[in-house]
């Protein structure tokens, strides 16, 4: 064994205050009741977010989620007490989402997905055909899962989904945990790391909503914790570890494309990072260098041992699976995923002056924090983020390269992993790029937390406790004195949380607030819920309905309809946004889809949508000013062929008489034939 | 902290305040007790194994079977037709879901984290594979059955059924473990592995000529092959592996109890606060409108429904008009009638100016000469905005 002699880490240990237990099962029952406060309080706001809001949301979360994340780092307490620290972790990272949609779904995505769900309870569909977001029907595990614990169960299917995520948002932070302990740390390092990991920016939002990488993320750190733990062990224990990599592996392509391909690039890279370990291994043993004494002369060290065969049969079993249920759907992944990619290259391309631009049309940059309401201490935290995440980095980096022999291949694998964080900053400057970069640093944040977790498991390089200088007694002075260090650790942990929140999302989806009109997050209203309800009761299922996208959210989902999306080929804007006579091309395209509804908001006319469109990003006047002329919303009452059946508030449903159209052709209320 | 002799461990680094080892090793959770019975002379190294896995296994597959019987408990006990948003009403409904929800955490999770999976050491490592196998599990068997059976819906039944035998075929291993014989380790895993599939092809035959109402078994005769094998499969496994269970002390349990009181009492507090200030986004009232059969005196009617707390006074304060289908206003009487509380729908009725008859009827309709006439009716307060139909024969009044 070999010890460092460092007398200031014994000091420090020996001087170690008593774990805050008192606090972490005092503090949680308060820091929800401070959230509920902050978004009772931003609700009833009738404008702008105030301070009050984000200062009780804030007293809240960092007073619960501190002394958590304390306890669940300090090295004296035993494991259970860890893992209760890490399950209350997780479980307290779900309260402001648990709070802020506690009975329905927020947004397109958890939309699409209850609509899957939906499906899959009533009716036992695998892959129900969907139009509010035609992917969720090519992956069919997260709402397979739902559904099933719903069924067996009987509890509602909402309140289970929140279940599901809250259990799978759990299991990222223990399957982190035992990542970082399968590549090698100490418990308190592995903790260490699991609180770095909660710090990405998509973990407490993003990773909370009832869509894809909610459950198919931790499922990806499960099964790599898994598949590392078998290629670390012995043969005699390797096999469990290896079953359950492998049962991960099987179901993640059922589950999320994107989750799949990077568990496939990131167990490739391990593989790597694990053959040039053996190799070096075996030419060291050759040449008999590795038993060498270290760099303090006092024992030897040993590298660990790996095998790279369970990262081998992991990332077939991978490729199988994704194999046998991708099997018709290449094509399909490729055309949704390149555009992302492509556009968001080709827009960084133009601002970084590399390429000109194609057209004279509008930038593809974005501000950062453009129009958000963030208080300034989130803001400039969410500037120093990314400095904080690199100096995190780089010094944990300088840690392990240190004392390289003691550590195996993985840690340089997630070093990879870790390096593409910050390689993909700059994508967050084009608007196709944005969306990718936010949605990869779940993932490459892995690596950072694997990578401070370890070097938090090694300490300080004992070259630098022994320093006499200056700089010497800095360190010294600012890692042995605990209540400084605890002081430090959590206005990091604070300044990385506020950059996290401030990065992760904006202030409509994190506190209620007014209504406003065309925003996924704010525009649920209560007669966007009487129009689905009288729709669901009067017309039947997946019946093609036509509607904005915010109402389209909810008929698309409880209503049970066939929301159909315009587009530049199928025009159907026409309709909303255009004074003149509905042309006929766009009539006949209205009879052949089969449209039975039209549900029209009077506010088209009056007011523009927050996200700065009505249907899609590819119609007319995008992000622009100009409102739906006041003619298009009246035609509705006066064509021929529409009814107005139904109202709620300043929704109207127009029900098609495709008989009187048919006849008619009328595009204006004019009545006649359109030119 | 996991001190580890064993010789895989290589890279073995004390530190002051922990180590770091290659992995963390398994306990294998044998009391003492349990390792006497078992080293005392005169007994064989099968019977051995036998004493050491037997308290395990008879943990396992009591924990099992308490699982399977709540799990079909529950499924017998929950009230069927309910919208599938509404929660549990009554005592029974609540009793369903708590059998339902323990049933889930037990079945498949404990047999698959004790005999087939583990993530590491320690009560961490065993909470990751527990979470891991429950969600990974419930995943796959719809999608499953949903491809392999050429389409066939994955419900209940499908989930429950799968489970369920899959739960049966490693208990039924786990069974056969707990013989002394046959001797040979090898020769015992055959055994449960052909125990296990003719179980399994007796169940099937049996199922479908006793149990033959409202099942269709074209699909289990499809993949009739399949499930052999994989049952066969699973009993080798059940009684082949060491099943492993966590063994917790009176101390760990009270820190579990204690965490579990710090989760209820926060949701307690979470429920009471959230009830008093709710922190759900305010939306603002309206109401709607739709058009209902006339009552006699009147030409028209439509059902007025309030939404949210001020939808009755927006009622009130509604200033109704209506036009034709060429937009051109058209003179009626409101009169709005309102029956019981308020929740109940309120009636608009609406009279048809004589004079502007002509008006209603003389254009033409482009839709027919036969189509009902359409009058639209607006409140010019809160937008709202319907169309209701009048039939032509009331034209020719």
């Amino acid at each position: 064994m070999s010890h460092f002699p460092c007398p200031l880490t014994a000091r420090c240990v020996a001087s170690m205050r008593p774990v805050p237990k008192t606090a972490a099962v005092g503090l949680p029952p308060a820091g929800v009741v401070l959230i509920i406060l902050a978004y009772h309080h931003a609700a009833g706001l009738a404008g702008e977010p105030d301070q009050l809001q984000f200062l009780l949301f804030w007293a809240g979360f960092l007073g619960a989620m501190l002394p958590l994340v304390a306890l669940a780092c300090s090295p004296r307490i035993d494991e259970v007490t860890r893992s209760c620290a890490l399950v209350g972790i997780g479980l307290f990272g779900m309260a402001p989402k648990l709070l802020r949609s506690p009975s329905e779904p927020l947004g397109g995505d958890e939309s699409a997905h209850i609509r899957q769900i939906i499906e899959a309870f009533l009716n036992g569909d695998v892959g129900h055909v969907s139009y509010l977001l035609p992917i969720t029907q090519e992956f069919p595990g997260l709402h397979q899962l739902i559904s099933a614990m719903a069924d067996l169960t009987g509890l509602p299917l909402w309140q289970v989904g929140m279940a599901v995520i809250s259990f799978a948002h759990v299991l990222s932070v223990v399957a982190v945990y035992q990542l970082i302990c399968a590549v090698g740390a100490s418990p308190t390092g592995a903790a260490l790391g699991a609180v770095v990991y909660t710090l990405n920016p998509s973990w407490a939002y993003f990773d909370t909503a009832v869509s894809y990488e909610s459950l198919a993320l931790p499922l990806l750190l499960w099964c790599l914790a898994a598949t590392v733990a078998a290629s670390r062990s012995s043969p005699r224990r390797r096999l469990r570890p290896l079953t359950a990599g492998l049962l991960c592996a099987a179901v993640l392509p059922l589950v999320h494309h994107l989750t799949t391909i990077l568990l496939f690039a990131i167990l490739v890279t391990l593989t790597l990072t694990c053959l040039a370990h053996t190799a070096r291994h075996r030419w060291a043993a050759r040449r008999s260098v590795w038993a060498v004494e270290d760099s303090a002369g006092t024992s030897p060290t040993f590298p660990p041992r790996e095998t790279v065969w369970p990262l081998l049969l992991t990332t077939a079993c991978l490729l199988g699976s994704s194999a046998y249920w991708w099997s018709d759907k290449y094509d399909w992944l490729y055309a949704y995923l390149s555009p992302a990619l492509t556009g968001g290259w080709t827009q960084l391309s133009q601002l970084l002056g590399l390429s000109v631009p194609a057209s004279a049309g509008p930038s593809g940059g974005r501000a950062i924090f453009g129009g958000a309401q963030i208080p300034p201490y989130e803001l400039i935290s969410g500037l120093l983020f990314p400095p904080l995440a690199l100096v995190l980095f780089l010094v944990s980096v300088y840690i392990l390269w240190s004392k390289r022999r003691l550590i195996g291949s993985a840690s340089w694998a997630f070093a990879v992993l870790a390096m593409t964080y910050f390689l993909s900053m700059p994508m967050v400057l084009t608007k196709q790029g944005a969306e990718g970069a936010h949605r990869y640093w779940a993932f490459s944040f892995i690596g950072i937390a694997v990578l401070c977790g370890q070097a938090r498991s090694l300490g300080l390089p004992s070259v630098e406790c022994r320093t006499a200088g200056a700089s010497g007694r800095l360190v010294r002075h600012l890692v042995g004195s605990p209540g400084l260090r605890i002081g430090m650790a959590a206005c990091v942990f604070t300044v990385l949380a506020f950059g996290s929140a401030a990065l992760g999302s904006n202030v409509s989806s994190r506190f209620p607030g007014s209504e406003n009109v065309g925003d996924d997050s704010r525009s649920v209203s209560r007669e966007g819920a009487a129009v689905t309800a009288w729709i669901a009761a009067h017309v039947p299922v997946d019946t093609p309905v036509l509607a904005d996208r915010y109402v389209s959210q909810r008929l698309g989902s409880f209503g049970r309809m066939a929301t159909l999306k315009p587009s530049a080929t199928f025009p159907l804007w026409d309709l909303y946004m255009s004074a003149d006579p509905v042309h006929p091309g766009v009539l006949q395209q209205l009879l052949d889809s089969g449209v039975r509804y039209f549900v029209v908001d009077a506010r088209m006319a009056t007011t523009r949508p927050t996200m700065g469109y009505w249907f899609t990003k590819d119609e007319p006047g995008v992000d622009g000013t100009v409102l739906s002329p006041q003619v298009a919303i009246d035609r509705f009452g006066c064509l021929p062929w529409l009814q107005g059946t139904y109202a709620a508030g300043p929704l109207t449903v127009y029900e098609v008489h495709a008989d009187v159209l048919r006849r008619t052709m009328a595009g204006s209320c004019q009545g006649g034939l359109a030119s | 902290m996991n001190h580890n002799n064993d010789s895989t461990s290589l890279a073995e680094i004390d530190l002051v305040d922990f180590e770091v080892v290659d992995m963390p090793i398994l306990d294998l959770a044998v009391t003492p007790a349990e390792r006497r019975a078992t080293t005392s002379p005169g007994v064989g190294i099968r019977d051995r194994a036998v004493l050491v896995d037997r308290p395990v296994r008879v943990r396992l597959l009591a924990g099992s079977a308490v699982g399977v019987v709540l799990l079909v408990l529950g499924l017998g006990l929950q009230p069927h037709g309910d919208s599938p948003f509404a929660g549990p009403s009554g005592p029974v409904a609540w009793i369903a879901a708590i059998c339902g929800v323990v049933g889930v955490w037990l079945v498949p999770g404990l047999w698959l984290s004790a005999v087939m999976m583990q993530t590491g050491a320690g009560p961490t490592a065993w909470l990751t594979t527990r979470i891991g196998t429950t969600l990974a599990w419930y995943a796959l068997p719809g999608p499953i059955v949903h491809d392999l059976a050429q389409g066939a819906q994955a419900t209940t039944d499908v989930v429950f059924g799968v489970t369920v035998a899959a739960t049966a075929a490693v208990c039924v291993g786990v069974l056969l473990g707990l013989l002394p014989r046959p001797v040979d380790r090898r020769m015992s895993v055959i055994v449960a592995a052909l125990v296990g599939g003719i179980c399994a092809q007796v169940t099937i035959a049996l199922a479908m000529r006793l149990w033959t109402y409202d099942v269709n078994y074209d699909h289990i005769r499809r993949l009739d092959w399949l499930i052999v094998l994989a049952c066969a499969f699973l009993a080798a496994v059940g009684s082949g592996s060491h099943p492993v269970l966590p063994v917790h002390g009176a101390g760990h349990l009270r820190k579990i109890v204690v965490a579990l009181n710090v989760l209820t009492i926060t949701a307690a507090f979470a429920l009471t606060v959230s009830s008093r200030w709710s922190p759900e986004q305010r939306m603002p009232s309206a109401f709607t409108a739709e058009q209902v059969t006339a009552p006699i005196g009147a030409d028209l009617a439509l059902a007025l429904t309030v939404l949210g707390p001020d939808g009755d006074q927006m009622l009130h304060r509604a200033s109704f008009a209506a036009s034709d289908s060429a937009n051109r206003p058209v003179r009626v009487g409101f009169r709005l009638v309102e029956e019981g509380a308020t929740a109940d729908p309120a009636t608009l009725l609406i009279v048809v100016d004589p004079a502007d008859r002509p008006v209603l009827c003389g254009s033409p309709d482009p839709a027919g000469a036969a189509a009902p006439v359409k009058l639209t009716v607006s409140d010019r307060t809160s937008g709202v905005l319907v169309q209701a139909l009048i039939p032509q024969r009331w034209c020719h009044r």
